[in-house]
């Protein structure tokens, strides 16, 4: 919980993206929406078990667990709108394989509402043996909060549960909670981001940093997470959620090409 | 004495001590940081102390609170009576609990607004919260017995707690010392150590835990017994200058916090002996930091530091003078200030704006209970000197 009790460093956000403009690696990246300051997209740590699935030219099989905040709800289905909104976890498949051609994954989600960090470390073992998972998605810190579980329980937890991972050689990408204004004001997210991030680092396991991303999209007006009518929500969050998976799809061959 | 900016505000008898001015500039202040800390994404949250350190306005609050209950209410103990000063502290608890309630009141009508409004499935996790509702029966019974706890609702319940054994660390403090500070301490370590803690509902515990932060409420009413003797005279320069080195070292470290590239060069040792820097069970580096805070701000600007009559700490006295309905205000003020931003515009001038109005109203109100509390004193007073018949 080192960060606890820093102001969202919007201003530093600003400054970042005055002093730091996010260089240009392609034509292509100069121009788009997914971008983000490069200190929200630093990848750490190599991914020693998805290097070696690849290449053996093996599909890496990738396990998602967390909240829902990860999935969605169903709610844009009763209203027709359903099937025109993917969440991350269903298009890294997509993603990998427009990224890197030949490079194949498969992804199981198991995502469900209310999954505290607790709960998904009792329900490890059994998800391991079913899956025979290479790389967890991991989100984490939603439930947590919304439940204020203690923060200091919470980063516990989630350090047993990476060691456990870690144990058993699979690679492991945190994933931390959504951005919007309206639930930041009802939850305090900060220290259990703190304490995320300070659990990833001491454990070598990589971060998908959605809250700053999703922050930095809002700020941006690329991303209206306050939208009201269904089709505009559900356009919001396709363009997020395809931005997410693009962005896990490259950690995962950024970290698999680290030795 | 009585300095113009506090005449007429506080009770302080002839031949009383001057009011310590510091106190409420301090209060103030701490105020004022929480109003505006508590407004997430507001750039002016960027000048809170905790931007600079390890501790925030909570120290300084529990601190002060500690301190000014030893001037409220433990210096006429000897002349009123242990019975009657402890059901006057008690009656101050009372009304902690109700505008906790009140507090209570105004977040349950944020969430009733923000699930009426913000309707949006992608969220559908994060607002959970709703189903607290569901069953409001047990809802309210648990946030009446101070135990459901939305977010920005702590520390009226562990200010409760401290007030409600406040007359037994009042005695202790002054019969045994060494005694009381042993047991405090003792308390303190047994909640880092095996992180004893009260529980809230529906899971989860305190997150100011009252047997660690006891510690910091105990040393500010220590502080107010030990009022003007400067009990650190033969080591003051020393005293000083580690205060001061420690502050720098946790600046560095609040740096690299917004670096990547800073973070870098701290040495793996110190981050595992410094993280986590634990907020619920007030870790050692939040404590040292914030006495090392108070000791050079004590040091640094004198009782009858000039600047403290400057016009810019009027109204931010006037605020430490009022500390509870200002806090109160403050909390609400910064729910409307977030809705605002919210629902207005997020932009770095309304961020500007929504704080400093707030800040405005905060002021103003404080202006209004000094003016209040002087006419009802006025009037009472005039009452006492014509008897029953005068009316004013």
């Amino acid at each position: 919980m080192r960060l606890w009790g820093m102001a969202r460093p919007m201003a530093w956000l600003l400054l970042a993206a005055v002093l730091l403009p996010v260089s240009a690696t392609g034509a292509l990246a100069a121009a788009d929406a997914c971008d983000v300051p490069e200190d929200l997209a630093i990848v750490h740590f190599p991914a020693d078990h998805a290097y070696a699935r690849f290449k053996a030219r093996l599909p890496v099989r990738i396990l998602v667990l967390g909240s829902t905040s990860s999935t969605g709800s169903n709610l844009w289905a009763s209203k027709g709108l359903g099937a025109s909104f993917k969440a991350y976890p269903r298009l890294i498949e997509a993603a990998l394989e427009s990224a890197a051609p030949g490079r194949s994954v498969t992804v199981t989600d198991r995502t469900a509402p209310g999954q505290t960090a607790a709960l998904i470390v009792q329900r490890l073992p059994a998800l391991l043996a079913e899956t025979a998972a290479d790389l967890v998605i991991w989100e984490a810190g939603t439930t947590d909060a919304v439940k204020r579980i203690d923060v200091n329980a919470f980063g516990d937890t989630l350090d047993d549960g990476l060691h456990f991972l870690a144990e058993k050689g699979i690679d492991v990408i945190l994933v931390d909670v959504q951005y919007s204004p309206q639930t930041d004001s009802l939850y305090d997210f900060q220290p259990y981001l703190d304490y995320l991030q300070q659990v990833a680092e001491a454990d070598g396991v990589n971060v998908l940093k959605r809250h700053d991303i999703m922050r930095h999209y809002t700020e941006e007006g690329r991303f209206d997470p306050g939208a009201r009518i269904p089709a505009d929500q559900v356009r919001n969050a396709g363009f997020v959620h395809a931005c997410l998976a693009r962005r896990l799809a490259g950690m995962i061959l950024a970290a698999a090409q680290q030795q | 004495m009585t300095v113009p900016v506090t005449k007429g505000a506080e009770d302080r008898k002839p031949g009383g001590r001057r009011r310590e001015i510091r106190l409420d500039v301090f209060r103030g202040l701490a105020l004022i940081f929480i109003f505006l800390d508590h407004i997430p994404s507001n750039a002016l949250n960027w000048l809170t102390i905790r931007n600079f350190g390890f501790s925030d306005a909570s120290e300084a609050f529990v601190f002060i609170a500690g301190y000014s209950a030893v001037l409220a209410y433990g210096r006429r103990i000897d002349d009123l009576g242990v019975p009657f000063v402890t059901a006057r502290i008690y009656k101050r608890c009372w009304q902690l609990y109700v505008a906790q309630l009140l507090l209570f009141m105004v977040f349950t009508a944020q969430v009733a607004y923000t699930a009426a409004t913000f309707n949006n499935p992608m969220y559908s996790e994060e607002m959970g919260i709703v189903r607290f509702f569901d069953e409001p029966h047990v809802t309210l019974l648990e946030a009446m017995l101070l135990r459901f706890r939305p977010t920005n609702m702590d520390i009226l319940p562990l200010y409760i707690v401290l007030l409600l054994l406040f007359p037994f660390i009042l005695l202790g403090l002054r019969r045994w010392p060494a005694g009381m500070a042993v047991l405090s301490l003792t308390a303190y370590g047994a909640a880092n150590l095996f992180g004893w803690n009260l529980s809230t509902w529906p899971e989860g515990a305190w997150l100011f835990n009252p047997l660690a932060w006891q510690a910091l409420f105990v040393a500010g009413a220590a502080a107010g017994l030990a009022h003007g003797r400067d009990w650190l005279r033969p080591w003051r320069r020393t005293a000083l200058w580690l205060a001061l080195l420690y502050l720098a070292f946790a600046f560095l470290i609040v740096l690299t916090w917004h670096s990547a590239v800073l973070e870098s060069y701290v040495p793996t040792v110190v981050g595992t002996i410094l993280y986590p820097i634990d907020k619920t069970n007030l870790s050692p580096s939040r404590l040292l930091h914030f006495l090392a805070l108070a000791y050079v701000a004590v040091r640094l600007i004198p009782g009858d530091a000039p600047l403290l009559s400057w016009a810019v700490w009027r109204p931010v006295i006037r605020c430490g003078q009022h500390p509870l309905e200002i806090f109160c205000l403050g909390v609400f003020l910064s729910f409307a200030g977030h809705m605002l931003l919210v629902e207005w515009s997020g932009s770095l001038w309304a961020q500007t704006a929504v704080s400093l109005a707030g800040i405005g109203v905060m002021v103003a109100a404080a202006y209004y209970l000094s003016w209040y509390r002087a006419m009802e004193k006025a009037v009472s007073a005039g009452r006492t000197a014509k008897g029953e018949g005068g009316r004013a």
